[in-house]
């Protein structure tokens, strides 16, 4: 079965007492035994309930892997995954994380003595060198937020194998639609379901998925043992997101690409990030390990920090948010919002000049978006 | 305002909701749109008060969140932070790893929930962090506890217990905690705050499956953690929150909102129900025992009554036929819900030894008190009447 069949049939079979197509909401905290101990395979919500299989069943199929486990939020996932982990265990990481994740390690389990170490996952020869110190996972992102930098990861897959070392890639900006790290050799695809999966910008959610059984039963058990649930109404929401994941992600990916060729061509742009640009350093193994480019485009803009946030000030259409890969057009400014914290000349060393900004393309026409684009930089 | 009300009218009591709507409006959205960049940067900042990202808050869970503090400081002028989780499990990992790191331990007692149990002997210990389990009886022991370990950063006790219904005395151990600086976290899932207030009695935090009780209806997963030290709230705990994504969400926050309004309702009737039942089960010839700290001949009782202003809908008893007498009890019962979890408005019955104890040997089983006979009963609020006719029926 292709994507867009299984998006739409898999976990998805309709209410077998009432023939209901869709299958109904189980907000239940717990299970009726028929005698003792004789459950129908739930016996309470924390450790599992039918909307949450569901959404594992078709989310797993959608990521070309054997099993899910979903959660409460992306971070609630990433907190399962360390929860494999004990004190002394290294993590390996790419260098441009998202900061959450970033922030996890280094404000929250480094109280528990997890090593943690960021590296330049696009240099093969970095990753290598790096094997010797035994981590026990390397986590990458590819693409990269905000700046969409590309890590090869069936090479950084190979590379891992001979040395015994898992591969976590978080998959959440390119979605299952367009790229699936287990088919490129990865162990664990995690996402935040709250971004594409989700794509309504409706829920908070998290996912795991892999083929080793061993593993989806640790992840279980740490959804259980934490209490890393998410609420079985949100599930629901989610397996009604992913139905249209296929046509949302073909519409973000060529509206993106039209806001990336307006933007490059545009004179008070400095730089365009989009790996489906040609331009972009990592565009040959973007094509070689994706089917498309997802809808994120960072832009460097020939402004002072002030005229940036004019600019994005006269957007209608581009809601000024965090979050990122809702139908809705979305627009953030990272030196005055997210990273405003960290001094001007740490974050030039990281690549946020204060003329960047980062869109979260939506499905609106085309041509409102462009339009709206353009009156913006004309107000400037 | 609230400062003169009563807990009921507390729990009922609207806030001012957008478009003068009468009900808290449930709020599904994952981030928040801000009007200019510098509004952004201001409200990212903390400069500026708004949402970001539902993650951290959301306007459906806040209220909810102000809701339970206001009733678990009821009467005490002494403001709360509240964070709703995902789960009461949530409340419990998230408020742990918010207090203790590697090298640290937590002092706490025997018979703590099954949940809570594993989290403290399996995970914290990967970690790091040891648990030291004692007999909260003898308080000279937990003194004791404290004065040859430095390293304890936590106590951590749950009364009620469940299911043993043991209870700690709350305001002793706090006392002997504030000596060593030491904090203390007190479970409050069994009794609420209608029934029992730690804060009252010296503690720092408070948490609470938020599934039991507070929700009350069976319809949702939820946890809160609670805490006086707002400084604390608002950034260690604040952060470590965030990070972990131990969110809840709007829909079943404002499941539980819900909930609230008939807390104190409900609670009245769970007591006086159990209150009957609990007679009415040790005047029957087929039970051995019955557990319920209502009863005046429970070893805990007169520490109840001193912490607690009634004595909840949880109570224990013991069959004399058994393992199989057990099973058959349960079989035969039309009314009562066969189930795990407790604190739903319906009555539910559970046989520890042959549902939620099967894969534990008998003699492990033994050392925590389930007994093969022992049921275990969330006394729920039907016709009291109607309760005692099933079990009369099912002990036939």
């Amino acid at each position: 079965m292709k994507f867009s069949t299984k998006a739409i049939h898999n976990g998805q079979k309709p209410d077998e007492t009432s023939g209901a197509i869709i299958p109904p909401i189980y907000m239940t905290s717990t299970y009726v035994q028929e005698s003792p101990g004789n459950t129908k395979g739930y016996d309470y919500t924390r450790a599992g309930n039918p909307n949450f299989t569901n959404l594992e069943t078709a989310l797993a199929s959608l990521e070309e892997g054997k099993y899910a486990t979903i959660f409460s939020s992306g971070l609630g996932a990433i907190t399962a995954l360390i929860s494999t982990l004990k004190s002394g265990d290294k993590v390996l990481a790419t260098n441009d994380l998202y900061g959450g994740t970033y922030r996890i390690f280094t404000r929250v389990f480094s109280q528990y003595q997890i090593q943690f170490e960021t590296i330049n996952t696009q240099d093969l020869n970095e990753v290598e060198a790096k094997m010797s110190e035994k981590p026990k996972f390397i986590l990458i992102e590819s693409p990269t937020n905000p700046l969409l930098n590309i890590s090869d990861i069936e090479a950084i897959s190979k590379i891992a194998k001979k040395h015994g070392v898992m591969v976590v890639v978080d998959n959440t900006f390119a979605s299952s639609y367009f790229q699936n790290p287990l088919l490129l050799g990865a162990d664990v695809v995690m996402h935040s379901t709250t971004k594409y999966i989700g794509g309504h910008s409706d829920t908070i959610g998290g996912l795991l998925v892999t083929n080793d059984l061993e593993l989806k039963q640790k992840f279980d058990f740490g959804r259980m043992a934490i209490g890393l649930n998410p609420s079985p109404f949100d599930a629901w929401l989610t397996s009604r997101s992913i139905k249209t994941l296929g046509v949302r992600m073909e519409r973000h990916a060529e509206n993106a690409m039209k806001v990336a060729e307006f933007f490059e061509a545009h004179p008070k742009v400095k730089k365009v990030f989009y790996p489906g640009l040609k331009s972009h350093p990592n565009h040959e193994i973007a094509m070689k390990q994706m089917k498309g480019f997802s809808g994120i485009v960072s832009v460097e803009f020939n402004c002072d920090l002030e005229t940036t946030k004019k600019l994005i000030s006269s957007l209608h259409i581009f809601s000024l948010a965090e979050s990122l890969g809702g139908v809705e057009s979305l627009v953030d400014h990272p030196a005055s919002m997210t990273h405003a914290s960290i001094p001007k000349a740490e974050r030039e060393k990281i690549g946020l000049a204060d003329g960047l900004v980062r869109f979260s393309v939506g499905i609106e026409n085309i041509e409102d978006i462009l339009a709206d684009l353009e009156n913006a930089l004309a107000s400037v | 305002m609230n400062d003169k009300l009563h807990l009921e009218s507390i729990c009922v009591k609207a806030d001012k909701y957008p478009n003068h709507s009468h009900i808290l409006p449930i709020y599904p959205t994952s981030t928040y749109t801000f009007d200019t960049a510098e509004d952004g940067a201001d409200i990212l900042n903390g400069r500026k008060e708004g949402y970001v990202y539902s993650r951290f808050e959301n306007p459906t869970s806040d209220p909810v969140c102000e809701k339970i503090a206001a009733l678990e400081s009821f009467g005490l002028n002494m403001p709360l932070k509240a964070y709703l989780t995902s789960s009461g499990m949530s409340a419990v990992s998230t408020v742990m790893m918010a207090c203790v790191k590697s090298g640290q331990k937590v002092l706490t007692h025997y018979s703590l929930y099954g949940g809570t149990e594993e989290w403290m002997i399996r995970l914290m210990p990967s970690m790091g962090v040891q648990p030291v389990i004692i007999d909260f009886d003898d308080l000279n022991k937990v003194e004791e506890a404290l004065k040859n370990d430095s390293t304890i950063a936590l106590i951590y006790i749950e009364t009620p217990a469940n299911p043993t219904l043991k209870c700690v005395d709350i305001k002793a151990v706090c006392e002997i905690a504030k000596k060593y600086s030491v904090k203390v976290c007190c479970d409050n899932t069994f009794a609420t705050p209608v029934l029992q207030q730690p804060f009252a009695l010296g503690v720092d935090f408070v948490l609470h499956s938020v599934t039991k009780y507070l929700n009350g209806h069976g319809t949702t997963i939820g946890g809160v953690v609670l805490g006086k030290d707002l400084e604390f709230m608002n950034t260690v705990f604040k952060k470590t929150y965030r990070l972990l994504g131990t969110n809840y969400n709007p829909f079943d926050a404002w499941l539980v909102m819900n909930g609230l309004k008939t807390l104190p309702l409900r609670m009245e009737r769970h007591c006086s129900n159990a209150m009957k039942v609990a007679e009415y089960l040790q005047s029957n010839n087929a039970v051995a025992k019955v557990d319920y700290l209502g009863l005046t001949n429970h070893p805990y009782h007169q520490l109840a009554k001193k912490q607690m202003r009634d004595y909840s809908g949880m109570l224990c008893f013991e069959l004399k036929t058994g393992l199989s007498g057990g099973q058959k009890f349960i079989n035969n019962l039309n009314l009562c819900v066969k189930a795990v979890s407790l604190g739903t408005v319906d009555t539910l019955v559970s046989h520890p030894a042959s549902m939620t104890h099967t894969n534990v040997p008998q003699a492990d089983r033994l050392k925590y008190g389930i007994t093969d006979g022992l049921i275990r009963m969330s006394v729920g609020l039907e016709h009291v009447d109607d309760i005692i006719a099933d079990i009369e029926n099912a002990l036939k």
